[in-house]
């Protein structure tokens, strides 16, 4: 890297005013190239510039002074200056760009449409689910939190978020209709019996850095089923035959805990049984009667109204 | 199994000795008073449960198929001889079979005399105490008690588990079963009254409850309820017992008698056990099946 650097204690020193002019169009010319360098599109700090993906992030609670409550970063200023940018005391440490006279010339990046395209609720309390909604769309891609456990509907529209811990997260939400990207976010306050949390800075990435990209699958398809429950009302009508003999088979072909459970059923506390409560949850969210199949606490598929016996052996392989 | 084999004529309106339902008490137990104290527990008939009669044979033949009766959700029988514990046994027998199924598993053949079933272990399957509740209900130990009395106590307490389990659960709390014969998926021990009950028994027990109980008020609703996987208690003759199985060609309802027997009674017989009969329909479900009542 030093030997691609031009060092300016190395060049020899002006001799005359016409040396001295050409040293400064050489000057103007290297810090031309810096400043063409710089990304070619400024975003909104306010969207991700990646398209198509929804980024929930948890948001630790950070201590910030109570000078500076401030939401997002403030814009860069437009105007390419020499001088060494002001430390965003907020932002990761940004790699120190090289000098490089070579200007670069970086793709231009579709700026989303901004819209507010999440619904959703502002706040839940623990344990209760949070769900939101966007607007149809074509290309969609979705991030999951593994501390989310986030499910994924079949149409891609709607996530829910069994939450069960307190805090503040965000929902960023970028997706195409095949012509245009848009862009939105939600802030979501999942409120427990902890104490609240302080004032946090929502992560923004620097606007001169992209956002990195991950791409974890919701699930990966390795895991392996294990539990199958069947959620219902039994005023609803009765359990299919169909459904009672496959969570038989299951339990014993497939030593997944396959079972029944009435909306209304609790514990011996007097609350929803501990090994139920994602998949009440799930299935409260769908509508009753609805059989959902977990790994621990991930929701890994959900059948609604299942009724034979090959439809619950097939959501539970 | 098979339900449309021929009945045992031996088998079908059975009048025995006295169990623990004398008229007297079961005078007390009407719908209505039932529906009393069962509170917010007490369910009305669901429409959906209802199977038109000229749909019996074939849904009887589904489940034959599948093994999907009530029956096929119990896995031990009982025996009280010859106490007066009639009516606690009746609910702890429906009890399990509600307990079961919601843990979904079948026993091919049902309740098998002298025979323990290897999945009950390995599928969480509870044994619950006749005796931990009818200790409450009379606790003069003879003469019996109503069924009112003892969904009172199952709602309100439940049940302690039964000293023998099909696997080591860890309970701090259990009981004998009951004070008679028992057998070898039940324990007997001597009479118990609830002075004498294990220190902080409740907090055991408190993990087998009713929680749902649904009145049939017709004795087609009875074989609607039957035919859909619930099972009906229900006191006559002197008797109380829960209906597990039904021979729809012959009309006949067969029920876990708590002598180690399937009986039946005719259709007659139904339809004046109507009074008072009900189905457990939802009990507490554990935290863990492998712990269920807790650590």
């Amino acid at each position: 890297m030093p030997a691609a650097e031009p060092s300016k204690t190395d060049a020899p020193q002006p001799k005359s005013s016409t040396q001295t002019i050409t040293l400064l169009l050489i000057g103007i010319v290297l810090a031309a190239g810096q400043w063409l360098n710089r990304p070619a599109v400024v975003p909104n700090p306010d969207v991700p510039t990646k398209p198509a993906i929804i980024v929930p992030v948890k948001v630790e609670p950070v201590k910030v002074e109570p000078v500076t409550p401030k939401i997002n970063p403030p814009k860069p200023d437009p105007a390419p200056t020499p001088q060494a940018p002001t430390p965003c005391p907020y932002c990761p440490p940004q790699p120190t760009p090289a000098p490089d006279v070579t200007p670069t010339v970086l793709p231009i990046l579709p700026i989303p449409s901004v819209i507010k395209a999440i619904s959703g609720p502002d706040a839940v309390k623990v344990g209760e689910i949070a769900e939101f909604t966007s607007p149809a769309g074509e290309s969609r891609r979705w991030l999951v939190d593994p501390e989310l456990s986030i499910r994924v509907f079949d149409d891609g529209q709607t996530i829910i978020l069994p939450t069960d811990k307190p805090g503040r997260y965000v929902i960023f939400l970028a997706y195409g209709d095949g012509r245009e990207t848009f862009a939105a976010k939600k802030v979501l306050a999942v409120e427990g019996s902890q104490p609240p949390p302080p004032p946090v800075i929502l992560p923004v990435t620097p606007p001169d850095v992209p956002p990195p990209i991950v791409t974890p699958p919701p699930v990966p398809p390795t895991v392996k089923a294990t539990a199958a429950t069947y959620v219902y009302e039994q005023r609803d009508g009765p359990v299919p035959v169909g459904v009672l003999t496959a969570l038989n088979r299951l339990n014993r072909e497939k030593k997944i805990v396959a079972t029944l459970i009435d909306n209304d059923t609790i514990s011996g506390a007097k609350d929803i049984p501990k090994q139920y409560k994602t998949a009440v949850a799930a299935a409260r969210a769908m509508g009753l009667p609805t059989l959902v199949v977990t790994a621990g606490d991930v929701v890994l598929k959900t059948v609604k109204a299942p009724t034979t016996e090959a439809a619950v052996m097939e959501a539970a392989q | 199994m098979n339900s449309f084999a021929p009945i045992d004529p031996k088998l079908i309106d059975v009048i025995l000795a006295p169990s623990g339902y004398p008229p007297e008490l079961a005078a007390e137990d009407t719908t209505d008073a039932l529906r009393d104290v069962c509170g917010a527990a007490a369910r009305d008939f669901p429409k959906g449960l209802w199977v038109e009669p000229k749909d019996w044979a074939d849904k009887a033949r589904e489940n034959d198929a599948n093994n999907t009766w009530p029956m096929n959700f119990c896995d031990r029988f009982t025996n009280q001889n010859p106490n007066h514990f009639c009516t606690c046994h009746s609910n702890g027998t429906a009890f399990e079979m509600c307990w079961n199924r919601q843990r979904g598993i079948i026993f091919p053949d049902g309740p098998k005399k002298d025979f323990r079933y290897e999945e009950s272990a390995w599928s969480g399957s509870v044994w619950v105490s006749p005796m931990s509740v009818y200790a409450e209900a009379n606790p003069r130990e003879w003469g019996g008690a109503n069924v009112r009395q003892v969904m009172e106590i199952v709602i309100r307490r439940g049940f302690l588990p039964d000293s023998i389990q099909p696997r080591e659960y860890g309970f701090k709390h259990t009981l004998a079963g009951t004070t008679g014969k028992g057998g070898k998926n039940q324990s007997n021990g001597p009479w118990t009254p609830v002075s004498r009950f294990p220190e902080g028994w409740q907090e055991t027990a408190k993990h087998f409850r009713i929680l749902e109980v649904i009145f049939p008020e017709s004795a087609e609703q009875i074989m609607s309820l039957i035919l859909n996987g619930f099972p009906v208690c229900v006191g006559r003759n002197g008797h109380a017992i829960p209906y597990a199985f039904a021979n729809v060609q012959e009309k006949k309802i067969g029920y876990i008698d708590s002598y180690d027997v399937v009986r039946w009674d005719s259709w007659n017989t139904v339809r004046n056990a109507v009074s008072g009969a009900h189905s457990i329909s939802s009990v507490t479900s554990p935290d863990v099946w492998s712990k269920p009542a807790g650590d």
